[in-house]
């Protein structure tokens, strides 16, 4: 077995796939663990430029009807039904999630770095195609019916807790301040910070570990495990991308770090707290380790960014009960 | 059950009523303790005055409903012109007929805040977010209230 610094085991083996440069073929065979360290690994001390990683964004997309769902509608027949739940409770975040992080981008193209405006046309139609993933996935073999996406949305709505509307509707009013003051550079701090720091960076990340986890110990779902780490994939460059920016409007105005650590609190102080008992054991896992592993991808984010948290934060850290959703 | 007109002053003492009433048992049954217990202390921290503002409400003003809220607890209401709000209010929602109508009728409260059906016009926006829950059930709660509505 080998540990991850994420703190997972998983048998030895060796690497044949290179995550960097493999096709979606290839990424259905990646071990989500090498993804989410591929997401810290910039490959220098500073994180990638913008055109580096649209330029890698043109080589890694992915076509989203190219996958085959028929292996995994007879698969999903067969897992027991609280295991189905829980796998519900956690992925219809994630289905919500990449709803609301397409529709939410739009504001925030107009007071960032010209070359960050490229890469976030790229990242804006990635996640498009994330939003078409999961409504394929549900459509196709949870078997949720709907003649829009909206629709369907609707019928996965039942497993998301009441809690998801803590960071979600927290970036959809952050959106609406952009989008009235699209250069207030403390909102696109906190936009930032909610979104590729927060929700992509440690909310997504988790629960694509989680989730693909599973799948892969119980030899399950083969074109969900596919599609999903390609989209981990596609965030690792999202979050290297925003976390640039933070970066860069940190080295610009230091002063910025206090909307970074306000949004955080507030983002905090919503992950106190849950609304309903997610069954982790079904799928392998126990509140304990999602709440370390969440922590783990919080300070991972930051360390990227430059920025330690305060004591006060980091108790809050210590004590979160996190919504698992992303986008 | 008797109905109430929207915005009315008899539906804005009902509003009153709702919000301190809270949630039902059975709301109650269906979530976790700790999130009541969270919500608890979101209210035991508010001291705030909300508006609710209706943006194209038939027969015009007044058509925002201000909310007195002492530790939580609505203790005043009345309902002013939206062009008053601003200056008053700790934090401003404001939403289209159309959208408040939904609501009333029983769309998820959750999913007109993540939805953006009703906007923060007014109000630091990350403090609003620190009661997020305790918003999202009070308007919850706001559905009880008998209401006669318009097309």
């Amino acid at each position: 077995m080998t540990v991850t610094s994420s703190g997972s085991t998983r048998p030895l083996q060796a690497r044949p796939v290179d995550v960097d440069t493999t096709d979606l073929e290839g990424i259905g065979k990646v071990d989500i663990d090498d993804v989410i360290e591929y997401v810290h690994d910039t490959g220098a001390t500073e994180l990638p430029g913008y055109l580096h990683l649209y330029r890698k964004y043109l080589k890694q997309r992915w076509d989203v009807y190219d996958l085959d769902f028929t292996q995994d509608r007879e698969d999903w027949i067969g897992i027991d039904e609280q295991a189905k739940r829980s796998f519900l409770q956690i992925a219809s975040g994630f289905h919500h999630g990449e709803r609301q992080v397409e529709v939410e981008l739009a504001p925030f193209f107009f007071g960032i770095p010209e070359e960050y405006k490229v890469f976030l046309s790229s990242h804006l139609e990635d996640e498009a195609r994330h939003t078409i993933f999961f409504d394929r996935f549900y459509r196709e073999v949870v078997g949720m019916e709907g003649e829009t996406i909206l629709d369907v949305l609707d019928g996965s709505y039942q497993y998301i807790s009441e809690t998801f509307v803590g960071p979600f509707g927290l970036l959809s009013y952050l959106t609406d301040e952009l989008r009235r003051n699209p250069y207030d550079r403390h909102r696109s701090m906190q936009y930032a910070t909610a979104y590729m720091l927060w929700i992509e960076g440690v909310l997504a990340l988790a629960v694509m570990k989680i989730t693909l986890g599973y799948a892969r110990d119980a030899k399950v779902l083969p074109a969900y495990t596919t599609g999903f780490t390609a989209t981990c994939r596609d965030e690792a460059r999202h979050v290297q991308a925003g976390m640039r920016y933070i970066r860069e409007l940190l080295d610009d105005e230091p002063s910025l770090v206090k909307d970074l650590f306000e949004t955080l609190r507030t983002l905090l102080i919503m992950s106190s707290t849950s609304s309903a008992y997610v069954m982790y054991e079904a799928i392998g896992w126990t509140e304990e380790r999602v709440r370390s592993l969440l922590a783990h991808q919080l300070e991972r984010k930051l360390k990227l960014v430059g920025v330690e948290l305060p004591e006060d934060l980091q108790e809050m850290v210590d004590k979160m009960d996190p919504v698992l959703a992303g986008g | 059950m008797a109905t109430t007109r929207f915005f009315s002053p008899e539906w804005a003492e009902a509003a009153r009523a709702a919000w301190n009433a809270g949630p039902s048992e059975e709301v109650k049954d269906r979530k976790l303790q700790k999130y009541w217990d969270w919500i608890d202390d979101a209210r035991n921290r508010t001291d705030a005055i909300l508006g609710l503002a209706v943006d194209d409400l038939p027969g015009g003003e007044p058509d925002c409903l201000l909310l007195h809220l002492e530790k939580g607890v609505c203790t005043y209401v009345e309902l002013v012109p939206r062009s008053e709000a601003e200056a008053r209010t700790t934090y401003l929602l404001t939403g289209s007929y159309a959208d408040w109508r939904d609501l009333m009728d029983g769309y998820d409260a959750g999913k007109t805040i993540m939805y953006r059906k009703l906007r923060l016009e007014h109000g630091e926006l990350l403090d609003f977010f620190k009661g997020a829950y305790l918003w999202t059930e009070s308007l919850a709660c706001l559905q009880k209230i008998p209401t006669e509505l318009g097309s």
